[in-house]
C-alpha cells in the first residue's frame, strides 16, 4: 500500500463579483443568475483551503514547509484579495467567476507556483460561504 | 490527468426520533440503543452536505443551478423539519431513524429529484458536531 500524507493551509480572502453574460438578454441574465446579476458585484468573505501532497522530508518531518508554502499562497491570492474579479483581474474576461470556475482559476495558479517545490497540488476547495464550496482536483488516471 | 469539480451546499434541519424496534424486548431495545431508546423520542439538530460533482457547464459557468438545487432540496428537507421521524414520516416507521438510514432517505429522496441524478456524489448527514453519515453510490 503506498503511503499518502497531505497538508492542508486555509486562507481567507475577500473579493466581489458579478454574473453577467453579454451575449445573452438582461432577463436571460436574470432568469440564469438572479442577484448576482446586480451591476457593481457583491462581494464575498472566501475560505481557499489548499492541500498538498509529497513526500514527507526525513530531516524536517514536513511534505513543504509553511513558512515556505504561506507566501507562495498569499502571492497567488495578491491578485484577487480585496479586488472585483470581473474587472480587476484578467482571469474572467470570457469566463463566469462561480465558484466553480473562481476554483479552477485558483488550482491552475497555484499549481503553476508550486511547480517547481517539493510538493504538488492536489486539491482546492474554495468556501464561498460557510454554506457553500467548491473542489477542484485532477485525477492521476483518466478514464 | 482529468480535471474534476465539485459542488456541496449545506442545508439544516431539526428533527425528533425514538430508536426502537418492536421485535426486540424492552431490555434488548435499551441494551442496543440506549437512552436514544427513551420512550417519549429526543431530537437534534441535521446538518446535510450534499455534493453535486460534474462538467462545469461551459454557458454558465456552474455545475448545478444553485437556486434550484435550493427549491428542490428544500422540499425534502422541509419534510422532516420539526418533525418526530418515527412517528410522522411513514418511511421511518418500518426503518429505524438511524443516522445512516437517514442519509440514505435523503440521497433516495434528492437523486430522483435532481436534473442530472448522475452528478449526485455523496451525502454526509452531521447528526450532532461529533458524528456525521456518509451515504454514496455508484463510482
Amino acid at each position: 500500500m503506498a503511503e499518502h500524507t497531505t497538508l492542508t493551509k486555509k486562507i481567507e480572502f475577500s473579493s466581489s463579483h458579478r454574473y453577467w453574460k453579454e451575449e445573452w438578454s438582461k432577463s436571460k441574465n436574470m432568469e440564469v443568475f438572479g442577484k448576482c446579476t446586480s451591476k457593481y458585484g457583491h462581494g464575498h468573505n472566501y475560505v481557499l483551503e489548499t492541500t498538498v501532497q509529497g513526500p514527507v522530508d526525513d530531516d524536517t518531518g514536513m511534505i513543504i514547509n509553511i513558512y515556505k508554502l504561506k507566501p507562495i499562497l498569499k502571492d497567488t491570492l495578491k491578485e484577487f484579495d480585496h479586488k472585483f474579479l470581473n474587472v480587476d483581474t484578467d482571469y474572467f474576461d470570457d469566463l463566469i467567476p462561480t465558484t466553480e470556475n473562481f476554483a479552477k482559476v485558483l488550482y491552475e495558479c497555484i499549481s503553476e507556483k508550486l511547480s517547481n517545490e517539493e510538493c504538488e497540488l492536489k486539491k482546492v476547495r474554495l468556501y464561498e460561504t460557510k454554506d457553500l464550496f467548491v473542489e477542484y482536483w485532477m485525477d492521476e488516471d483518466a478514464e | 490527468m482529468q480535471s474534476n469539480c465539485s459542488l456541496t451546499k449545506v442545508y439544516s434541519f431539526s428533527a425528533a426520533h425514538r430508536l426502537h424496534n418492536d421485535k426486540f424486548s424492552d431490555e434488548k431495545n435499551f441494551e442496543i440503543f440506549g437512552k436514544c431508546n427513551n420512550l417519549n423520542g429526543h431530537g437534534h439538530d441535521y446538518s446535510l452536505e450534499l455534493t453535486i460533482g460534474g462538467e462545469i457547464d461551459i454557458e454558465t459557468g456552474m455545475i448545478i443551478d444553485i437556486t434550484k438545487l435550493d427549491e428542490l432540496v428544500g422540499l425534502v428537507v422541509d419534510e422532516l423539519d420539526h418533525k418526530r421521524l418515527d412517528i410522522e414520516i411513514d418511511h421511518f416507521s418500518e426503518v429505524r431513524a438511524s443516522g445512516e438510514n437517514i442519509a440514505k432517505y435523503l440521497w433516495d429522496k434528492i437523486v430522483v429529484l435532481i436534473p442530472k441524478p448522475s452528478y449526485l456524489s455523496h451525502v454526509r448527514l452531521w447528526k450532532t458536531s461529533e458524528n456525521f453519515f456518509d451515504y454514496k453510490e455508484g463510482k
